[in-house]
């Protein structure tokens, strides 16, 4: 099992470039990044602890270690110009913490994290219409 | 509301179309000058803070959970899930590449050891 783990990791890594040009990451989906996680907790007999109340709460306790990264910067802006390559390096590690934690809780909930999220967009897009005069995002009220 | 658990989904989705839709969304809304780093994180945090609220301890699958409840979680991770693909995006980072490196590392630092096996009651 180690040696069939270490071989899909390295052609995981083989898949990064595969197909792509390097310059241009490829497309990467909720369920490839769902079936590795599924596996990665299987094979080191982690099932029996990620329960949806334990996911949630590392879940929580990751969004905390993103806002640390933020937590004396003041404000940001986009694109973080300034920050070193190690700061976004950071980020990128607590971003992926954060992601793999909720694909994970929407898993063993039995719930389709994807397909949820494209049907919220449907939903925020009827809820928020678009509306010319609409210039402040806390607007309760449309006209 | 179909359920994926035990069905098939009716297909995969991607980081860069959710990031696609969000920008466009955010543009057309004209949201994207509020849509600072800091911002999109505070407003993460806030959709975080109801999940799983008062359910006590919950069973994998959600056993006797009614469609509406579940239909509630689902826009609730799908919340937490939107805003992190857009602040990922706003700060210029590939979440996607970022995560399966993530992967990779993790499973460097935790290697499967035999004593993995002894836990693992489904390990054949």
């Amino acid at each position: 099992m180690k040696h069939e783990l270490e071989i899909k990791t390295r052609k995981g890594d083989m898949d990064c470039s595969y197909g792509f040009p390097i310059t241009r990451p490829r497309d990467v989906s909720l369920q490839e990044l769902s079936k590795r996680l599924a596996e990665f907790a299987e094979v080191r007999g982690w099932d029996q602890h990620h329960s949806p109340r334990n996911l949630l709460l590392a879940l929580v306790g990751e969004v905390g270690e993103l806002s640390e990264i933020f937590q004396w910067k003041g404000e940001v802006a986009k694109g973080l110009p300034n920050w070193s390559s190690d700061d976004k390096e950071r980020l990128e590690e607590e971003l992926s913490d954060v992601l793999l934690y909720l694909v994970r809780l929407a898993d063993v909930c039995g719930l389709d994290l994807g397909q949820a999220a494209l049907t919220k967009l449907v939903k925020n897009a009827q809820k928020y219409p678009v509306v010319v005069t609409n210039n402040t995002p806390s607007s309760t009220t449309m006209n | 509301m179909e359920y994926s658990n035990g069905f098939p989904s009716k297909r995969d989705v991607s980081l860069q179309e959710l990031s696609k839709r969000l920008d466009e969304f955010a543009k057309v809304k004209g949201w994207d000058q509020y849509h600072s780093p800091r911002n999109l994180l505070l407003a993460l945090v806030g959709e975080l803070s109801e999940i799983l609220q008062w359910k006590g301890e919950v069973a994998k699958g959600l056993p006797n959970w009614s469609s509406d409840d579940k239909e509630h979680l689902e826009e609730e991770l799908s919340d937490v899930l939107l805003y992190l693909v857009h602040l990922a995006d706003v700060c210029g980072l590939d979440l996607g590449q970022a995560a399966l490196t993530k992967i990779v590392k993790n499973a460097h630092k935790y290697p499967v050891t035999s004593t993995n096996y002894t836990n693992n009651s489904t390990y054949n």
